[in-house]
């Protein structure tokens, strides 16, 4: 059996989307638009001048972002305000605020249903866009709860809903997972795999694509670190190949026969260990549910098949097949060349 | 230790316990025909052996109840010859050594000597325990003798009746008996006969069957002719008759020495000597009544398989040859340790001469600064120890092998001690493409005190020295036994350059010595027949201190590191690996 541990970790650093504090092109763009936010509400002229928190969410913040196919980086940005729901019957309120403070900072800002979009383009390519989510912060709240606003300008009323959401407490359960950093490591590896295959696989308009979160909390129910100790040495090697056959196993087996749109189908349910607590999956139509469990067992396949090649180079075209490009083929050249470092210390004496 | 009136006190409580019928406290003056034993308070009185009334006295010295109180059967002879009764009716009825005496309990310690003393005199008088006069012979026969001469034995004792030789100085009495002067030569590691003025004449060694029970002679009754041709003619094998009857002559000799093997429970044999006058040796063989007396003579042996630790098992320890490649501070002990332990047969190879900054740490110290430290060492071993086989190289181990001045495959056991493992995993290589298999001990120390390792491979089986530096993974190489996580250098270079030497201490290196030489032994005597490392863990806090870091493997319990004492097995190895083995 092929060791291809070390392709999969170059495969992870090719998509690994550093964190805001790691990538300075993204951090600007956070820092230019949190600006705006500030001096635009400022020019509002509310009374009082609405105060309010940055929240980092998303998958910068648990550290699970890949790098988009299509160029198309997404931060978000959580904008907390110090406000009562009760006091802005309607949601959209604050989300005008929002809206009204960023509008002609670029080309299109919109006003989504669970946030507030700002698109940035380069040569006339979507190249990054930034959601604000827009929270009713919990110190606010009779409740001590935090709530998102949800609704676009003109839905129905019904839409227009301050929704309970604890997503940023989201944060600290995903940090706080595994007490083992390195486990951590592989588990936030693991994700990123998953999503870049989704990316590669799926197409990222509508709902055919399972949504990264859904990933990120399915590996945060059903994934289990794969390593080996040897226990001469006492080293750790981690064997991420087979954590992703486990976790994609794990993945197929929670699909489950349900009675939805009239008809008795397989779907996968994955709820948010949060407030809401949504099935995160339930926007997938049962056709794209069924095509997202047939492509999942074929890359549990692949990996299988994988696991079992002796060629570490066709071990890996298997995989790049599944996962695209990025993933690395070793050159025949390379596993020739290898060395072992020649002149080493040695501790011993006598 | 006890006052006058303490003494009495316990030994008032003592006799109230009518252990003693009649008792009798001795006055001073009755106190005096003890006087070499010293003894200051006894009390007398009456016990039945067997129906038999006699009298014990039970006393004590200065130091009871420290030591033990001393027994006497009054009159000594009231049993005649028994097993532990000294002429002067004292009781050896327990050996002082090994016993734990509870002071706090002197009336428990008088009773209890009473009690075996009884028990011992029981079995004497019903001849139960007179395999003990065969166990402690040579107490009985030095006893028994007037004019107490010794000889010294180089004989092999064994259960083959045969000529040897007695040797002395012209005039003198004999000073010993050997099989042969070269064994003799060997005792005192000489290479020339200072012997060659000593007279040699034949004499006869003659071990009685196992299982022989005889009664010592005395003073007042020594061994005469006819007693020691009773002895032979009931305690001989047959082979050994033959052999008797062949060895026979009709010419008188003006002396004939024989030595006796007398065995012993636990299977050794006691050696007495027996000197006659004017006697022909086939008078051994006859039935008359001679009262002639033959002097007895005190052997003390000297022989090897005596003197020299034995591997016990069925290795014999001192056939075993041994290569010790690197007499440094660790190799150096395990020289001495070797010897120690019986294997005296040795080859050792080391280029280096004894510097002064050596002193400290190597096993030799500076008596023999700037000596090539394997002719030191073989001196040392010589002046030290009889029996020794030292053969020395001063060479570099591969060059030794290049020039073909050693085989590997002439050695049962090879030692590299060399600090070098580039060197060290050479021979590794070498030493598993062998037919003949000698079984091999890397060790080696870590910097500052962490540790030290010890790898036994028995060629042609799995787990070899290469193992610990063969992973899959290709981008590093380094030693996973390490205590020192790797890519760390240790050299201190407080000598300069050439001097550079790796920190260590003198304990270290004998600490792992021993732990080599240990684990060598159990492989000879097959205890251990897997291909083990063993690591011991010394403290950090010096090895930190200075800056270094720790392996993952230190961080292991000293029981896990036990327990995973095979784990570094590679199956893979490119040298041991099943797949790289020649074919048997
Ligand atoms: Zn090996």
């Amino acid at each position: 059996m092929a060791d291809v541990q070390s392709q999969m970790i170059k495969f992870h650093e090719a998509i690994k989307l550093k964190r805001f504090d790691e990538n300075e092109t993204l951090r600007d763009k956070r820092e230019i638009i949190l600006k705006r936010l500030n001096s635009g509400l400022k020019k509002l002229d509310l009374d009082p001048t609405p105060k309010y928190e940055v929240i980092d969410q998303g998958s910068y913040a648990m550290d699970t972002g890949v790098k988009p196919l299509n160029g198309d980086y997404d931060i978000d940005v959580g904008i907390s305000f110090k406000i009562s729901k009760d006091d802005y019957p309607d949601p959209l309120e604050p989300k005008k605020w929002v809206y009204d403070s960023l509008v002609g900072h670029t080309k299109k800002v919109e006003i989504q249903r669970p946030c507030v979009t700002v698109y940035y383009q380069i040569s006339g390519e979507p190249a990054y866009h930034v959601d604000l989510a827009v929270y009713s912060d919990k110190d606010n709240n009779s409740d001590g709860k935090i709530y998102l606003a949800k609704g676009k300008e003109h839905s129905h009323k019904e839409n227009k809903i301050w929704e309970e959401s604890n997503y940023p407490s989201l944060i600290n359960l995903m940090k706080n997972h595994f007490q083992d950093s390195e486990d951590a490591k592989q588990f936030r590896r693991i994700i990123r795999y998953l999503k870049r295959w989704k990316d590669f696989k799926f197409q990222s308009k509508g709902n055919a694509a399972p949504i990264g979160i859904g990933i990120t909390i399915a590996a945060y129910k059903w994934f289990a670190p794969n390593k080996v100790t040897n226990p001469f040495d006492n080293t750790t090697k981690y064997n991420d190949l087979e954590a992703l056959q486990h976790f994609v196993g794990a993945v197929l087996s929670n699909f489950q026969m349900v009675y939805s749109e009239g008809v008795w189908t397989k779907r996968l349910e994955v709820l948010l260990p949060v407030a809401p607590g949504n099935d995160i999956f339930t926007k997938m139509t049962n056709s794209q549910m069924t095509v997202f469990q047939e492509r999942l067992q074929s890359l549990f396949d692949s990996i299988q098949k994988a696991q079992k090649e002796v060629d570490p180079k066709e071990a890996c075209t298997l995989l790049n097949q599944q996962f695209g490009c990025d993933f690395p083929i070793p050159d025949e050249k390379d596993t020739a060349q290898k060395r072992s470092p020649a002149i080493v210390s040695s501790s011993a004496s006598a | 230790m006890l006052d006058h009136s303490r003494k009495f006190q316990i030994f008032s409580d003592f006799t109230k316990l009518d252990h003693l019928k009649n008792p009798h406290y001795l006055s001073s003056d009755e106190l005096k025909k003890f006087a070499s034993r010293k003894i200051d308070f006894a009390v007398q009185g009456q016990v039945l052996i067997d129906e038999k009334e006699v009298t014990l006295c039970i006393g004590t010295n200065h130091t009871f109840p420290l030591s033990l109180p001393i027994v006497f059967l009054q009159p000594a002879d009231a049993f005649g010859m028994i097993p532990h009764l000294e002429g002067d009716g004292c009781l050896c009825y327990l050996d002082p050594e090994g016993l734990l005496l509870n002071s706090e309990e002197p009336v428990g310690i008088l009773i209890e000597a009473l009690k075996r003393s009884i028990i011992l005199l029981q079995n004497g008088t019903r001849g139960e325990n007179y395999q003990d006069f065969m166990d402690e012979f040579s107490f009985y026969w030095q006893k028994a003798i007037l004019e107490p001469k010794c000889l010294l034995s180089f004989i092999t004792v064994d259960n083959n009746l045969r000529q040897i030789f007695a040797y002395k100085k012209p005039g003198q009495d004999i000073l010993f008996a050997a099989d042969s002067i070269d064994i003799v030569n060997a005792y005192f590691n000489s290479e020339l006969n200072p012997f060659s003025s000593y007279i040699r004449y034949t004499a006869l060694y003659i071990p009685l069957e196992l299982g022989t029970i005889l009664t010592p002679p005395q003073r007042n009754r020594p061994w005469s002719l006819s007693d020691i041709q009773e002895i032979l003619r009931k305690n001989l094998s047959l082979k050994n008759q033959k052999l008797l009857k062949k060895y026979q002559s009709n010419k008188k000799k003006k002396e004939q020495l024989l030595i006796l093997g007398l065995p012993r429970s636990n299977g050794g044999r006691t050696l007495v000597g027996l000197v006659f006058s004017d006697t022909a040796s086939n008078e051994l063989l006859l039935i008359n009544k001679s009262k002639s007396i033959p002097s007895g003579i005190i052997v003390i042996r000297y022989d090897s398989d005596y003197l020299v630790a034995r591997g016990g098992g069925d290795v014999q320890l001192q056939k075993v040859h041994a290569l010790v490649v690197g007499c440094g501070s660790v190799g150096g002990n395990i020289v001495m340790d070797l010897i120690q332990s019986g294997i005296t047969h040795l080859t050792l190879i080391d280029p280096d001469t004894l510097s002064h900054e050596n002193t400290f740490r190597h096993v030799l110290g500076h008596k023999n600064e700037s000596k090539a430290k394997v002719i030191a060492l073989k001196e040392e071993i010589e002046s030290k120890y009889p029996y020794v086989s030292i053969n020395i190289y001063v060479k570099h181990i591969e060059n030794a092998i290049k020039e073909k001045v050693i085989q590997l495959s002439e050695f049962d056991c090879i030692f590299l001690a060399t600090g070098n493992h580039t060197i060290e995993l050479y021979l590794n290589r070498m030493i598993h493409q062998l037919k003949k298999t000698p079984i091999t001990i890397f060790t080696w120390l870590e910097p500052y005190s962490i540790g030290g390792h010890t790898l036994l491979t028995h060629p042609q089986q799995s787990g070899c020295l290469q193992c610990l530096f063969t992973s899959d993974d290709h981008n590093s190489y380094y030693n996973k036994s390490s205590f020192a996580a790797s890519g760390q250098s240790f050299a201190k270079n407080d000598l300069g350059c050439n001097g550079s030497y790796v920190f260590y201490g003198a304990l270290d290196a004998r600490k792992t010595a021993e732990q080599s030489v240990r684990l060598a032994l159990d492989s000879l005597r097959g205890y251990e027949t897997g291909n083990p490392i063993l690591s011991w863990k010394g403290d950090d806090n010096l090895f930190t201190k200075e800056g270094f870091k720790t392996s993952l493997r230190y961080q292991l319990s000293i029981d896990t590191l036990q327990q995973n004492k095979y784990a570094y097995i590679n199956p893979n190895c490119p040298v041991c690996g099943e797949q790289h083995r020649c074919p048997q």
